[in-house]
């Protein structure tokens, strides 16, 4: 035990920081151009989704389950698994969290939350698509090394977790992306990398919406 | 906070570095190549390149080709300035199979290659089949050395190991350890068994193994590899900002990276060094404390005060 102890976080880090990043830029060009039609949904979705009827809501949950089970072929599978055996591990947490989003889009009363729960929301959304490229390029990211809007791990993370307060979901069913949220941040805290501000904001959010009565603001109850 | 910005005058080194390099390296590589500092491996009085490679986190760049590529030409830059001995583990991820795919990419340049892997894992039989793994991804069909991996079931993987060694199929036996840990216990294997070499941490701010180790390794004849010599990276986010003194000239020291390099392999136990890079231009300088002048005992006193004084 005292031995284990004796392990810092870096030291269980196989690969560099630049073969990390290396990683972004293989899956950007594979993906290509898909992060820029990702990119102006998240943008439609933060300026409309106030307007948006049930049936694009439910599409919503539709294209968040399909980018997870894309990325659980496309960044884990393809890239991130060669340099991180871990990842493997994390390969039918995506797929679950895939399949969760699409049964979920086909519930009956998929309703914007109000209030401070919808503002919330809203704020890990904007979190996932403008302020994490914008810190990712600030901290000496190159542009090919960006992680794109919903198509990589850590931005779906924070938008199904947003997803979920916007729309009152219950929290079981994104543990998968809590668990996420935690691994890259322990994964960037090893690195001492600036990106750790994404999962660790993100996490803190959700604290603060699971523990304290935020979730009373909204205007619809959670629904099982 | 980000240590990837840490380096503004090894970023300096590496553009003047790298154009000299260049423009340098056959002939470097004809001169240099024949005078490399060399120990001698006591179990058999083989010689041994005193300066190596480790391949923890610099090789695990999985299935990318082209990174595969740049990989070659650092392995290339390594043998071609004399480096012989190559260190990995099944614990690094890809790097095992990324430098089977640069040897291979080299082809003769790799010679002579002194490989070195190590088995880890808590059962034994998966420790065999491991070494079998280790063969198919280094594509080589014997290895020099063998290690038991921070001592994880030491005394199982230990047998085999030297068993595969009776029966010719493995030239040297070792053991790791690293950070400092499991002192004690290696100590009592240095002097109970049979072992070729033994592998530990050592460099300017971890000089425990001065103590016992180093010595215990000296009076029993066995071979020491000192791994993690610039502490993974933390020698040179803790000190390169300083200018190096003029006094290290005396031993043919240009850079930070030679100074940590040239303290390690300065003490009479160490065989060999295994510092670990990516870049072309840290093995130039690495490679370049195998060469000219070391310090002796009162210059590694001095080299201490002075980092002590920073």
């Amino acid at each position: 035990m005292e031995e284990l102890l004796s392990y810092r976080l870096a030291d269980l880090l196989l690969f560099s920081e630049s073969t990390y990043l290396r990683q972004f830029e293989r899956y950007n060009q594979w993906l290509y151009p898909g992060q820029y039609i990702a990119a102006i949904y998240g943008l439609l979705v933060l300026v409309f989704i106030t307007r948006f009827n049930l049936f694009l809501n439910r599409i919503l949950f539709m294209i968040q389950g399909l980018c997870w089970l894309l990325m659980s072929y496309g960044f884990l599978w393809q890239f991130y698994q060669s340099i991180n055996w871990m990842v493997l591990y994390f390969i039918p947490v995506f797929i679950i969290q895939g399949f969760i989003f699409l049964r979920l889009g086909f519930k009956q009363n998929l309703i914007l939350a109000k209030g401070r729960v919808l503002f919330s929301g809203l704020i890990l959304w904007f979190l996932a698509l403008i302020f994490n490229p914008v810190l990712e390029f600030s901290t000496q990211r190159n542009f090919s090394e960006l992680s794109c809007f919903l198509l990589t791990p850590d931005s779906i993370a924070v938008t199904s977790v947003a997803t979920m307060m916007l729309f009152n979901q219950k929290w079981l069913w994104f543990i998968p992306s809590f668990s996420w949220l935690v691994f890259s941040l322990l994964t960037y805290l090893s690195m001492e990398s600036y990106s750790v501000l994404i999962p660790g904001m993100s996490l803190i959010i959700i604290m603060i919406y699971l523990l304290t009565p935020l979730n009373r603001f909204s205007a619809n109850k959670p629904t099982l | 906070m980000n240590r990837f910005n840490a380096s503004t005058r090894r970023n300096f080194l590496k553009q003047l570095v790298l154009a000299s390099g260049i423009l340098t390296l056959p002939i470097r590589v004809q001169s240099a190549s024949k005078s490399i500092h060399t120990r001698k491996i006591p179990s058999t009085g083989q010689d041994l390149s005193i300066i190596g490679t480790g391949s923890w986190r610099s090789f695990n760049v999985g299935n990318d080709h082209q990174t595969r590529l740049k990989r070659s030409e650092v392995l290339r830059t390594f043998f071609e300035m004399g480096g012989q001995m190559v260190d990995s583990s099944p614990m690094y991820g890809s790097s095992e199979e990324v430098l089977g795919f640069c040897i291979k990419q080299l082809g003769s340049t790799a010679d002579p290659l002194f490989s070195a892997t190590k088995v880890w894992t808590s059962d034994t039989n998966e420790g065999r089949q491991q070494i079998k793994d280790s063969h198919r991804l280094w594509g080589i069909p014997k290895f020099n050395l063998l290690q038991v991996h921070n001592l994880v079931n030491w005394r199982a993987h230990l047998d085999t190991l030297l068993q595969m060694k009776a029966d010719g199929k493995l030239q040297y036996v070792g053991i790791t350890t690293s950070h400092g840990r499991r002192h004690r216990d290696l100590e009592n294997i240095i002097v109970s068994e049979p072992i070729d070499f033994v592998q530990l941490t050592y460099h300017m701010q971890n000089r425990d193994v001065e103590d016992r180790l180093l010595p215990a390794s000296l009076e029993k004849g066995v071979a020491v590899i000192a791994n993690r010599p610039f502490s993974g990276g933390d020698l040179f986010d803790d000190y390169q900002r300083y200018p190096l003194p003029d006094w290290v000239k005396e031993f043919d020291c240009n850079n930070w990276a030679q100074f940590f390099l040239k303290f390690v392999i300065s003490h009479p136990a160490i065989t060999c060094a295994i510092p670990a890079t990516s870049r072309v231009d840290h093995m130039i300088e690495n490679m370049g404390a195998g060469y000219g002048e070391l310090p002796d005992a009162s210059t590694r006193k001095k080299m201490l005060r002075y980092i002590s004084s920073l």
